[in-house]
């Protein structure tokens, strides 16, 4: 899983930028006309230069907000579209070349779009992508029994898409994505819409691949626990700009600046008293969350325990969502 | 020009969409039906020629056999495709056919003949019928069938290029249709589907030939009935040379700007 240090990274980007031209319209019938005769035309730079490499083997998550310039980069990363400026390098390629080389050792794979043919079965589609991606027959067959052991879709290869459930369909997708054994994994919220169910047998399906191929994971979603259990690293981009690199705990120490105490009372206290020793996150019979800056936690745990009846105090992280919450609300004083 | 792998990895594509297009069979079968108005013109021509209205020395069987080998050469120009680009540029479905080893070019081309896969053996019976019923089939030049196959294939060559060109302008423009529309009128129109090439009036019929319509639908029936001399044949092939060649590449060239300022729309 982890390489000599001496070996060079899997993908290295360094200045890369992306900027969109867009036209302007603003909203209504009068505008929508001027825009038939006029469109001025304006820049939107999505990807601020960034800078970032990643080993081999190594499973990155990508997070953002929406809009923060995650899929731009993701696209520019497997050579979808062409960056303004700045250089990528993925397994020694350039993507946007698209050679076929490259094409062949990657894969993308975009939850929220699909590739297999809705009238036709998966296997119609897998015995396509032999032949597109060259598979030998003995690679195919270890793959794809790999592959559908993996995701438990043995018994639905056959069926025409459009009589398998949303899971199904989605398993099969992955399972299409994965035949040629690809080195690089680009995984654009690979369990959006998915039930908790498949969710997890989807990520158990990440690890084992990984493991299985020593196979590079660039993953982005919508789901922290994705992201907690499969990333060893995580990447945070914001407005175009990378604003965190390492791994999910360190993002949590260094970005809040609060932790949270959580406290269990003998007798009822009263709200507007505990106000004044943090932030009340939660307060609910003789239990109560409250967030207290880092610098300040013994000092207002001592108050706290010599000043309430307080019978049980835990001091605990902020959790994982809500630092990136507060971190994407202010990323723009931290840059 | 194409690799041994490519030709498999064509073949692949062509048998994966032909198998997709043998689950719509009801609906080619509809579409053989429904794409009579060639049969239509022939009875109006047909109804025209008897009334004695035309100059010329025309048989009725001369007007049956035309407009058969027009509707027959209509089935093997299906249009389809650049809507299918047009959804997947818009779209961003584009983006999966990008990133497999393929070029996207040889999807298109497949998924072009696998049309006319499908749709040719069924629309052989319309026509050999057509022809048995009618005797229609004594208007062929048995000698020209060859060169009719041969300038059948130039029009479907010149037809699929002029459809990936309109469909790699969806990169700019975010609907097509209306240029399809356009493209489609106007092959009816000038290309010989309502009136035969050589009744159009001789300075029209002058400037129509210098536009690709003719060579796609006119043109091989002509060959087909023996209808043009040695000079007009050889004009005519080296014409549909040329709007390959023009149409092929100009379509290339806006497929390469437009893949390199598509932004896979969609997320």
């Amino acid at each position: 899983m982890s390489q000599p240090a001496d070996e060079p990274p899997c993908i290295t980007v360094e200045g890369l930028r992306k900027v969109y031209r867009v036209h302007k319209r603003a909203a209504g019938f009068r505008n929508s006309i001027r825009s038939l005769f006029y469109r001025p035309m304006t820049e939107v730079e999505a990807v601020k230069g960034v800078d970032f490499s990643i080993q081999s083997g190594e499973i990155v998550g990508f997070l953002g907000p929406n809009g923060a310039g995650k899929t731009t980069t993701l696209k520019m990363l497997t050579g979808l579209m062409y960056p303004s400026s700045g250089k990528i390098q993925v397994l020694g390629y350039t993507p946007q070349k698209r050679d076929h080389d490259f094409l062949r050792r990657i894969t993308l794979v975009m939850g929220q779009k699909q590739q297999l043919i809705w009238d036709l079965s998966a296997a119609d589609a897998f015995a396509l992508n032999k032949v597109i991606y060259d598979i030998p027959d003995a690679e195919y067959k270890s793959n794809l029994g790999v592959v559908t052991d993996m995701l438990g879709i043995g018994d639905v290869l056959n069926k025409p898409q459009r009589t398998l459930s949303l899971g199904e369909r989605m398993k099969c997708e992955l399972a299409a994505a994965m035949l040629h054994s690809p080195k690089v994994l680009f995984l654009d919220e690979p369990t959006i819409g998915m039930d908790i169910n498949v969710q997890q047998n989807v990520r158990q399906f990440i690890a084992d691949y990984r493991t299985e191929f020593n196979a590079t994971v660039l993953l982005t979603s919508h789901y922290m626990a994705d992201v907690t259990a499969l990333a060893d690293r995580i990447l945070v981009i914001d407005g175009g700009e990378i604003v965190f690199e390492g791994r999910s705990d360190a993002l949590v120490s260094r970005f809040s600046a609060a932790k949270r105490l959580k406290l269990q009372f003998g007798s009822a206290v009263d709200p507007v008293r505990l106000e004044s020793y943090g932030e009340v996150k939660a307060l609910k019979g003789l239990t109560a969350e409250l967030d207290v800056e880092r610098d300040a936690i013994s000092v207002i745990s001592s108050k706290l325990l010599n000043e309430l009846p307080v019978v049980d105090i835990a001091i605990e992280e902020m959790p994982f969502e809500d630092v990136l919450a507060q971190l994407f609300d202010r990323s723009g004083d931290i840059r | 020009m194409i690799r041994n792998s490519g030709f498999r990895k064509f073949m692949a594509l062509l048998a994966f969409y032909s198998t997709e297009f043998s689950n719509y069979r009801a609906e080619f079968v509809i579409y053989l039906l429904g794409g009579s108005q060639p049969i239509i013109m022939l009875f109006i021509w047909v109804t025209l020629n008897n009334s004695g209205q035309l100059s010329g020395d025309y048989t009725s069987t001369h007007f049956v056999c035309y407009f058969l080998l027009i509707y027959a050469v209509r089935n093997c120009n299906a249009m389809w495709f650049p809507w299918a680009m047009d959804e997947e540029i818009r779209q961003g479905d584009l983006s999966f056919k990008l990133l497999r080893p393929v070029n996207p070019y040889w999807n298109y081309l497949a998924y072009q003949l696998a049309d006319n896969v499908i749709r040719i053996p069924l629309m052989l019976p319309v026509l050999i019928g057509g022809f048995y019923v009618t005797s229609a089939y004594t208007e062929l030049s048995p000698t020209h069938l060859p060169l009719a196959l041969l300038s059948l294939l130039f029009g479907i060559s010149i037809h699929f290029y002029s459809n990936f060109l309109m469909g790699t302008v969806s990169f700019w423009l975010e609907r097509t249709r209306a240029l399809e529309m356009m493209y489609y009128s106007m092959l009816i129109l000038l290309g010989g589907a309502i009136v035969p090439l050589e009744l159009f009036p001789d300075g029209l019929r002058q400037i129509v030939m210098f536009t690709p319509f003719p060579y796609l639908l006119g043109f091989p029936v002509d060959v087909a009935m023996g209808r043009l001399g040695g000079a007009e044949l050889v004009r005519g092939f080296a014409m549909q040379a040329v709007w390959v060649l023009l149409i092929g590449l100009t379509g290339r060239a806006l497929w390469r700007a437009g893949t390199k300022g598509y932004s896979g729309a969609g997320a």
